[in-house]
């Protein structure tokens, strides 16, 4: 036989192929041996064509898809997720942490901080997107808002008028049920000796219970609300009024001193994700208590809630709004406003009312789905970090690893079997972490619920937490795990027991990457930081216009305290510490006080502009010490004064388009009078408002609130006092009082609680990216010890080997700032929008976060650097 | 006692192999007996009758002899067994049975 090995003449390639795929795998090799043989063969005796047509339908007739080996293979490699396997990945994984503890413990540390971040932050956020799902009904509720506009005047609106309600569901059939609640803050209760405030309440329709899910315990939500004169008290305030919360059905509760309600059921505190908060319920009905007009369309004060049929309902229904506004609104309020109003009504779901409300008057300072994307955002690149941390130090290590696995190679390891292997290491990191992040968040939560103002927890025997860390901490290991597994598994045994390997160049790239996204990220939090921590204090440091320092603000809502103001206020100016009383109708600081559309009139044309007003007395500008611009105070010596006068502020003249108070005239009780005086303009509440238009009009004798402003030097003194001549006036009445920077602050405490998160998480995340950069910094250290010996033979300085060990890291860090600030600038503008008065972001707050990134970087690498410069050359090249 | 079975092609196969003595592989097989018989064969035929002559336990093999030519792949030569060898004798004590039993007018005439 004599086969000619001509390259000419090769078989049919996709016979071949087949043979190699579905041949008998016990006779596969000898058959294809003997057919590459036939076919030399047989294309010298048959030629080409036909030696095709047989090798082909030779191949076809030997096929055996369905063949398993019978003889087995003595040194068979077992199936890489064998259980005997999987126990001797978990072993070696565990040997391999233990041996290189430093190493270990620089990334367990990141991972656990990490996961520890991630899972506080996805508690936050969950809680945040599940605000007030609970209920059964959550997804056929929408709650009615309003969109107005006329004359340059524009309220977005979360409330809308008493009548509106009952007219929608008389009129649309695919309203099941309608519900109105109203909020009031500062509430007397009194029961037999007991009197207390109640800080929030609301008056709700008896629909209430249908609406939302409260857990009874005394009483039933189909009868509670039923009488105008029942009451539903919170377990908490019924504890505070009654000492207990059981046989308290049927007791009277004063309310306001005025009104006795009897007590109609008593229901557990609702969960803090429900979006109303209060102590006790109050119907609606009860038009003596809450002074609701029933029938006016104009007076925006009530949420409005709808009960769908379906939860589908709700766009068909918006399209039908204009009817709607024609048919009942447009000639009530027309009567009212006289021009021609855009009036939008839309229904906004319930689920989207936490988080999609700040456009609202209102509740501009409610949840912020902004603050939602922010702190998930965070969550994940501290993750990000910590997992970029273990793949650094993972890849940087390989060198150390490279002949373990040459060895394993040789001796028959797959590569299935090598990832398997290194997957294991970082699961079992992986789950070392969950574990170390578990006890740490059970040590952290309670400060971050205080922070937060938030009840998380998080439930470890409630087998689906359990799944979902498990999942977690697998996902981490596996993310985490897969790079390094993948390029470690694939060295050539060859190569690496050679000795002719390095890794200086394997990997080095992806390396040098992500550090650049590690350091950007930091970069990014670090101008983050100084900027949210700059506006914080821009805010609190801001002046108002006015004094707050030293003012009591007392809420006055009782009628008959209301009665004795003149005598309180004549006895309180009589003490020296005393520096001021006024009297005001409103509130500064705090809740929207009630606006009203005043006209005026200047050169025979006629304005209308809706703006908030409060009545105050003569004192009101010395106590808080408000500039006047031009014209004069409320005066008590002039008699046309108490017929009625008002004064108005700057932003308001700006809003007409006068240029000075005597250009016009202000309609005022029916008559035409001219503005007394213009004031500065002063802030009425934080800096994320503006300062809008305002009225300031004269009662020397109607208030609910009164502000004392006190002498600096002896504060508990006036304020004993104070409560002295307070309780000898009005015996019997609780006192209190709060200070007026405090209400400021107060309004603050959501921008600083976000603003601490944001900086203290931002820390965390530098922390990590440090952690990681100082395992990269040893590790390379270490790679070129002989290199530094050398150097230092030949006479290189320590500073200079420092600078060579630092250079490629501090060019990382310059590229990350080149990336990260432009991110930094654009994320921190979108940020400070929500803020009326606002920080310019000036540029040294970039090179003050460059700075702070390289000085941080240095000094993490320096540790290493210095180290391994300072190392005796000798001792470093004497190993060879 | 058990008689062997052999089929006309498989006695063939087996013939051959033990004709090629030391040579025997697949594709040796193959070609001699298209050259003895004249009878064009498939070489999955032959390969097939191989290994269930194996079976049979008529035949054994060894994997030997890689060569450049096939890639570097080994073959598998064949040799006749002990059982292999019995068979074939019984096969041909019977056929010589026969020949003897035929008369030797018929015989005459078949060869004439």
């Amino acid at each position: 036989m004599n086969p000619t090995n001509s390259p000419n003449h090769r078989p049919p390639r996709w016979a071949t192929a087949l043979l190699d795929w579905w041949g008998d795998p016990d006779t596969v090799e000898e058959v294809q041996g003997d057919l590459l043989e036939l076919y030399d063969y047989w294309v010298q005796t048959a030629g080409k064509r036909q030696a095709n047509w047989r090798y082909g339908l030779s191949v076809l007739k030997l096929v055996r898809p369905l063949a398993k080996p019978k003889r087995s293979n003595e040194y068979a490699s077992p199936f890489f997720l064998n259980p005997d396997m999987i126990r001797n990945y978990l072993k070696i994984a565990f040997r391999t942490l233990v041996k290189n503890k430093a190493y270990s413990t620089l990334t367990l540390l990141g991972l656990a901080v990490g996961m520890t971040c991630a899972i506080l932050l996805s508690l936050y956020v969950r809680d945040e997107l599940n605000y007030d799902r609970y209920h059964q009904h959550a997804n056929r509720i929408s709650r009615l808002n309003l969109h107005i506009k006329w004359e340059g005047n524009e309220y977005k609106l979360g409330v809308a008028s008493a009548p509106m309600g009952p007219a929608l569901q008389r009129e649309y059939p695919e309203i099941r049920q309608v519900l109105r609640v109203q909020t009031r803050n500062e509430t007397l209760f009194r029961a037999g000796e007991n009197v207390l405030y109640a800080k929030n309440i609301i008056y709700a329709d008896s629909t209430l219970f249908t609406f939302f899910d409260y857990e009874f315990i005394q009483g039933s939500p189909q009868t509670a609300l039923l009488s105008p004169n029942s009451v539903v008290l919170t377990q908490k305030l019924a504890v505070n009024l009654f000492g207990k919360t059981d046989g308290l059905l049927g007791k009277v509760v004063l309310v306001k001193d005025q009104v006795p309600v009897t007590v109609a059921g008593v229901i557990r505190d609702a969960p803090a994700n429900h979006h109303l908060k209060f102590e006790a319920i109050l119907p609606y009905s009860n038009e003596k208590l809450n002074g609701i007009s029933q029938s006016k369309w104009d007076s925006f004060n009530s949420m409005t809630y709808v009960l769908l049929n379906q939860d589908s309902d709700r766009g068909k229904l918006e399209a039908k709004m204009p009817g709607f506004y024609k048919k009942y609104i447009a000639r009530t309020i027309g009567d009212v406003v006289g021009k021609k109003v855009q009036f939008d009504i839309t229904f906004q779901p319930l689920a989207d009312m936490h988080l999609r409300s700040t456009h609202l008057m209102g509740e501009e300072n409610g949840g912020n789905l902004a603050y939602v994307y922010t702190f998930s955002a965070i969550g994940l690149f501290i993750l990000l970090i910590a997992v970029v941390n273990y793949i650094n130090l993972a890849t940087a290590r390989s060198a150390g690893r490279a002949k373990e696995i040459g060895v394993r190679k040789a001796i028959g390891s797959l590569q299935f079997q090598l990832m398997g292997q290194f997957l294991a290491e970082s699961m079992l990191l992986s789950f070392l972490a969950l574990v170390a992040s578990l006890v740490l968040l059970y040590a952290l939560l309670p400060g971050f619920n205080l922070m937060t103002a938030k009840t998380l927890t998080i439930d470890l025997w409630n087998i689906r937490t359990v799944l979902q860390l498990t999942g977690f901490a697998l996902v981490i290991g596996f993310v985490s795990g897969l790079y390094p597994a993948f390029i470690l598994s694939r060295f050539k045994p060859a190569a690496v027991l050679k000795g002719a390997f390095t890794t200086s160049g394997k990997g080095a790239l992806l390396r040098k990457s992500l550090v650049v996204v590690q350091f950007t990220i930091s970069m990014v939090m670090i101008v983050g930081t100084i900027i949210v921590y700059r506006q914080l204090q821009f805010m609190r440091h801001t002046q108002l216009g006015f004094n707050q320092e030293q003012v009591l603000s007392i809420p006055l809502k009782i009628p008959s305290v209301q009665k004795t103001i003149t005598i309180l206020k004549s006895k309180l100016q009589q003490n020296p510490v005393i520096k001021g009383v006024s009297l005001t109708n409103g509130a500064v600081g705090g809740e929207i006080n009630d606006k009203s559309t005043f006209s005026f009139y200047a050169g025979g044309t006629e304005q209308s502009v809706s703006t908030e007003y409060f009545s105050v007395d003569h004192d009101f500008l010395n106590v808080l010490q408000i500039k006047l611009k031009e014209g004069r105070n409320f005066s008590p010596d002039l008699a046309s004064d108490s017929a009625g006068a008002v004064l108005v502020n700057e932003a308001m003249l700006k809003r007409l388009g006068w240029k000075n108070r005597t250009v016009g005239l202000i309609e005022f009780d029916t008559k035409k009078i001219p503005v007394a005086g213009v004031i500065r303009d002063f802030h009425l509440r934080s800096l994320h408002n503006k300062i809008e238009p305002l009225v300031l009009v004269l009662h020397p004798d109607r208030g609910d609130n009164l502000l004392i402003r006190v002498s600096p030097q002896n504060i508990p003194a006036a304020l004993a006092y104070v409560k002295a001549v307070y309780e000898e006036v009005n015996p019997n009445q609780p006192f209190e009082y709060t200070f007026l920077d405090q209400i400021f602050a107060e309004q603050y405490r959501s921008d600083e609680q976000k603003g601490g998160l944001f900086i203290g998480f931002s820390g965390i995340a530098i922390f990590i990216a440090c952690l990681g950069l100082f395992g990269l910094a040893t590790f390379t250290a270490e790679q070129r010890t002989k290199e530094i010996g050398v150097r230092k033979v030949l006479g290189a300085s320590v500073a200079s080997v420092v600078a060579l060990l630092s250079k490629d890291f501090l060019k990382l860090v310059g590229i990350a700032i080149l990336i990260a600030s432009p991110i930094a600038w654009y994320g921190m503008n979108r940020w400070l929008q929500d803020f009326a008065y606002k920080i310019d972001i000036e540029w040294w707050v970039f090179a003050l976060a460059g700075l702070l990134a390289i000085g941080i970087a240095l000094l993490t690498i320096s540790f290493q650097s210095i180290k391994a410069a300072l190392m005796n050359p000798v001792r470093s090249l004497r190993s060879e | 006692m058990k008689r062997a079975f052999l089929g006309e092609f498989e006695e063939v196969v087996l013939l051959t192999v033990a004709v090629l003595d030391e040579s025997a592989y697949g594709v040796t097989v193959t070609q001699e007996i298209e050259q003895k018989t004249g009878r064009a064969v498939g070489f999955s035929t032959v390969h097939t009758t191989l290994q269930r002559l194996e079976e049979k336990g008529y035949l054994s093999s060894k994997m030997s002899g890689a060569t450049a030519e096939r890639g570097g792949r080994r073959k598998r030569f064949f040799s006749v067994t002990a059982a292999g060898r019995k068979a074939l004798v019984d096969v041909k004590s019977i056929r010589e049975q026969l020949w003897d039993a035929l008369p030797p007018q018929t015989l005459q005439l078949m060869g004439g």
